[in-house]
Parts: structure tokens; sequence; C-alpha cells
């Protein structure tokens, strides 16, 4: 398996610290306006001959990362509406709409978090991000 | 009253909710998701919490005893991501929100399940195998290391056979698609890239097969353990949840030591729930993790597992041990 390399441009060096002196956004956006101080500075960063191309690789797991939808990006099955009367979940597949848990087989309900919910964790510290 | 603080679509959560109805307990249900569409006012310096929900407004301060913390939602968790603000804004409202809802921790006399801060540190795996090994649990022997040696150092001592996993969440979201990092088997060192490894730090572990897996899920004083099996008898190779849908769970019983050891380890962390991942190897049982707020909703209902029940004992427990 070959390593999963992706290329970053970091920027360092005394050649960034003079152009970015010298060409400082603050400096364009005071005599010039923010726009063009920010086309400058991007160029500056595109074609820094003085920055240091440097490269860093992806994280050795994620070599083994498989796709999924999280359940941030999922958007809920159309078949599934939340009854605030009950505060449950209910199921309009049937002309009952039965709550979404009493529903189905074996199988469960699949409302949105089917990828990762079984035996997913959760992270509280980070999860609102 | 009891507390539910989760998003809608958290349908573990309405296995709860069921039996509170039907036992007619008093609780009361926030999607916080939703916080933004009502009132939400924290008043000081005489800590009052004002919520609004269907019109009517709650002073948590006033009338909650216990909070069961399961998975509160995001602001734009309802918004298709491409309607979304942009990342910034996002970030800047969850942010705010994240901060107004921590402010519930400063209620005082609250029973929470569990308390965010002690689910948030005993996410740490390093902690969660050391505080294990203390107790007397068996734990596989590992390191966690951005340094390839000391990972094939240990590969050498386990026949080359080793498994690898992610720190802390397994979950990589970027712009447009989603990823999950499993529980994998390193068999071959050379996979061990210098350059990879020294990016982030990997859990590995010596590699115990063959195994039998078990899912406890502890709720206060009761342990309900499941042993998982492929449906098709063949054993499993690492990391079950990628093989979830060729599965059967069944209840069990624990032998008397490993199930106090997990009593006392839920206990241990100041946790009143926590779901624990036990492999049985060569006639010893090896905790491996524990989720604090882990999933059950899929042993619950197929398995006739009951853990909402348990879970509702426990809140209304601490809802009315006062005479509240």
């Amino acid at each position: 398996m070959e390593p999963q390399r992706e290329l970053y441009k970091i920027q360092n060096g005394a050649g960034q610290v003079f152009l970015n002196l010298i060409f400082s956004r603050k400096l364009y956006t005071n005599w010039l306006g923010s726009w063009y101080g920010s086309v400058i500075n991007y160029l500056i960063l595109i074609f820094n001959p003085f920055g240091k191309e440097a490269t860093m690789n992806k994280p050795f797991l994620l070599r083994f990362a498989h796709s999924c939808v999280s359940p941030g990006r999922a958007m809920p099955d159309p078949e599934y509406v939340y009854d605030e009367s009950i505060d449950m979940v209910r199921w309009l597949g049937s002309p009952d709409n039965p709550p979404a848990i009493q529903a189905h087989g074996k199988s469960g309900p699949m409302t949105k978090k089917s990828d990762v919910e079984k035996g997913d964790d959760t992270k509280d510290r980070r999860m609102w991000r | 009253m009891i507390l539910i603080l989760s998003n809608k679509w958290d349908l573990t959560v309405d296995f709860v909710v069921a039996e509170l109805r039907s036992r007619g307990s008093n609780f009361i249900r926030f999607n916080t998701e939703d916080l933004a569409s009502g009132r939400a006012t924290i008043c000081l310096p005489d800590l009052r919490i004002l919520v609004s929900k269907h019109g009517r407004v709650h002073d948590l301060t006033r009338d909650i005893n216990v909070i069961w913390y399961r998975r509160p939602g995001k602001p734009f968790d309802d918004i298709p991501t491409g309607e979304r603000p942009s990342l910034a804004t996002q970030n800047f409202v969850n942010d705010q929100w994240y901060s107004w809802l921590e402010a519930i921790q400063l209620i005082p006399n609250i029973t929470w399940i569990n308390h965010p801060k002690a689910n948030d540190a005993i996410e740490n795996k390093a902690r969660q195998l050391l505080i294990a090994s203390k107790l007397g649990f068996e734990i596989p022997e590992t390191v966690i290391t951005n340094d390839k040696n000391d990972a094939i150092r240990l590969a050498q001592e386990h026949d080359n056979y080793l498994i690898a996993k992610a720190l802390y969440s397994p979950l990589i979201e970027e712009p447009d698609e989603d990823f999950f990092v499993f529980t994998n088997i390193i068999n071959d060192v050379d996979l061990l890239r210098e350059e990879e490894m020294r990016v982030s730090p990997t859990i590995f572990q010596q590699a115990l097969v063959p195994k039998i897996d078990y899912r406890v899920t502890v709720v206060g004083q009761r342990v309900f353990a499941v042993r998982i099996e492929r449906l098709n008898e063949k054993p499993l190779q690492t990391d079950w949840r990628m093989e979830k849908d060729d599965l059967r769970f069944l209840p069990c019983n624990l032998p008397p030591d490993v199930d106090i050891l997990c009593q006392r380890y839920v206990d241990e962390c100041d946790l009143l729930f926590g779901a624990i991942d036990l492999v049985q190897h060569e006639e010893k049982f090896f905790f491996l993790e524990i989720n604090p707020n882990g999933e059950w909703g899929w042993l619950q209902k197929p398995n006739n597992i009951p853990i909402a029940e348990t879970l509702c004992d426990l809140l209304i427990f601490y809802d009315t041990k006062d005479g509240a």
C-alpha cells in the first residue's frame, strides 16, 4: 500500500519575514484598499522565492479510513418525523404513523445516523466542533 | 424533574421517553439543536436558567434533579450542509451555545448521567487502560506512539501481529465526505512508515486472537453483557463494528469477578453509565475500552435487553431520592 502523501506549503524563513514586512497586508489595506493588499499577499504566498516547501504526510491511520456519512452531515429520511407532542420520532411508512422504535423489526429504524450509529463513540468534548 | 439533553434524531432516547411516559414520570426532553428557536436565558448573580419549550418556560435551576446527558444537537443540524452559513460562523454559533449549555453544570445538587466532565476525562484511552489495569483487569500490552520503532518493538514481541486504532475520535469530517477509522490489524511492519507515523500518535496493542468480543453495558449497579458472534460462525478478526450486519448479540452472564470489575470500573470513573468492550482470549477477559456515553438502542429492542427500563429506574431514583 502506498503512503498517502499530501503537499502542504509551509512559508517560513527570513525571506518570508522580509517580504511580509515590505508587502504587509496592513500597509496595502491603508494605501490601496484591503482587496488589493489581500491579492498581493496571496501572490507572495504562492510565488515567494524565499519560502520553503515542506511535505506533510497524512496520518498513518488514514490508510484505513472507510467512507461514511456522519450524523452531522446526514439529513433525516423523509419517512420519519419528530413529533413534538410525544417527544419521539414517528414513522410515516405505516398508516397509523407509529413511533419509529416500535415500527420496525430486528433491523431497527433507519433515520439518519445508521452509518456510524451502531457502536459509535460519543465525543462530548469535541462533539460540537 | 428529569431533564434529557439530546437531539431529536436520537432514537435511543425514544426508548427512555416511551418508558418514562408509561410510568407517568415527570420529565422534559430538550433537543438542543432547537434552543435557538425559543427562549434560553441565564440570569446572574442569583443563578436562574430559563428555557422555553412549547410556549412554557422552565426554570432548570428550580425544576431539575437529574440530567441524562445524551447527545446534544448542534444549532445547524437540521439545515442541509449546503445551506449552512460559513464554517467560521457555524463554529462561532456552536461555541456560544456550547458555553451556554455548559453553564447548566453550575446548578447545584444535580445528578448527571453522566457528568460531561466525567465523560470527558474517561474518553482518554490511556487513562481508561491504566484505570482498568489498576483495578485488576487484564489489558492488552499497549504503546501509544508516533515512533515507528516503538511500534515495531511491540510487534516483534507479538509475532509481528498488532492492532492499530485511533487515540481519540475516529471520525474524520472533510468538507465533502466523512471517514471512519475502525480498529485494524497490522501484520506487516513495513506498513509502518516513519513519515506517516510521525504526524499523529496511534494506539498499538497486541492483537488478541482468537477472541470473543463482549459489549458490557453498565447502568448504575446493573450489568448487561452480550457476547458478539458472527452469524456464519466464523470468529471475528478485528473490529466487530465493521461487520455489524452479520452479527448477533447474545445476552450472557460474565464470570462474577469480571462482572464486579465492570461495576467497580464505572464507579471508579464517577460514571453511572458506561459501555465497556471486553474480549475473552485464552480464557482470560481483557478490557479494551469504555464508551462513557455508548450507544445501546441497537441492543434494547432486538435482544429485549431492558437497558431503557433500568435507566428509567435510575433516573427516577435520583429524581425522587430526596423527596423531590
